[in-house]
């Protein structure tokens, strides 16, 4: 993680270490939400999240926010997508790696996600849990999905 | 976004144990009732909504074929 992979030309080449993780002495973060302006090719804002790695899709909407799960504290996240400020988040039942989805019902606005950790996102759980014991939570497995509105 | 509501719809295929398939599948079916609103409603998902879909629905994986994953509706907004 963090770390530049040398390419050796002939041998297989992945962009990582392969079945040997580690993390960079000193790395403040594991995964981002990065924001970029297609118009000039620039980040506009970051968000980090400090201990876990970014496994969710995203959702924007017209209401100028940016939706996703993909953290090991199940939380979905909500960002001011101008700013990458974070106004909203909330735990469910499981880790969220399908991308949030927008509807009416009766015109009102929900949004709406699938919660259930399972793949890389546990396997490399499960090796954070080796390499640093106690410091990363357990994930609960098992499908469910959450509807959210206004009140 | 002042105060959130939310609701899960918990997928359990434990919680559908073969006793209670096997007590459903002993019951007579129940007498048709009448279709439900959403399901009377319910506008066929064409070719042409696909390409143009109305701002309420989420038709396919990305919303539309350019894979935006972008939703228009302004209803939830940044102000807290």
């Amino acid at each position: 993680m963090g770390v530049e992979v040398e390419y050796v030309a002939g041998r297989g080449f992945t962009g990582t270490s392969g079945n040997t993780p580690s993390v960079k002495p000193g790395a403040d973060h594991f995964g981002e939400v990065q924001a970029w302006n297609v118009d000039t090719g620039e980040r506009v804002w970051t968000h980090n999240y400090a201990k876990s790695p970014n496994w969710g899709a995203m959702l924007t909407t017209g209401g100028n926010l940016v939706f996703s799960g993909g953290t090991n504290d199940r939380k979905i996240h909500a960002f001011d997508a101008t700013t990458g400020k974070l106004l909203w988040e909330f735990p469910v039942s499981s880790g969220i790696l399908a991308p949030p989805t927008s509807f009416l019902l009766d015109g009102k606005q929900y949004i709406a996600v699938h919660s259930g950790w399972g793949g890389d996102s546990r396997g490399m759980q499960a090796t954070l849990n080796r390499l640093f014991p106690g410091e990363f939570p357990e994930v609960p497995e098992g499908g469910a999905v959450w509807v959210f509105g206004l009140e | 976004m002042r105060s959130i509501v939310q609701s899960a719809i918990t997928i359990s295929v434990a919680a559908l144990s073969g006793v209670v398939f096997t007590a459903l599948a002993q019951q007579p079916p129940p007498p048709a009732g009448p279709m439900p609103a959403v399901l009377q409603n319910y506008a066929p998902v064409t070719a042409e909504r696909l390409k143009n879909p109305e701002p309420g629905n989420w038709l396919m994986i990305r919303r539309t074929y350019d894979g935006w994953r972008y939703s228009p509706l302004d209803q939830i907004t940044t102000q807290i």
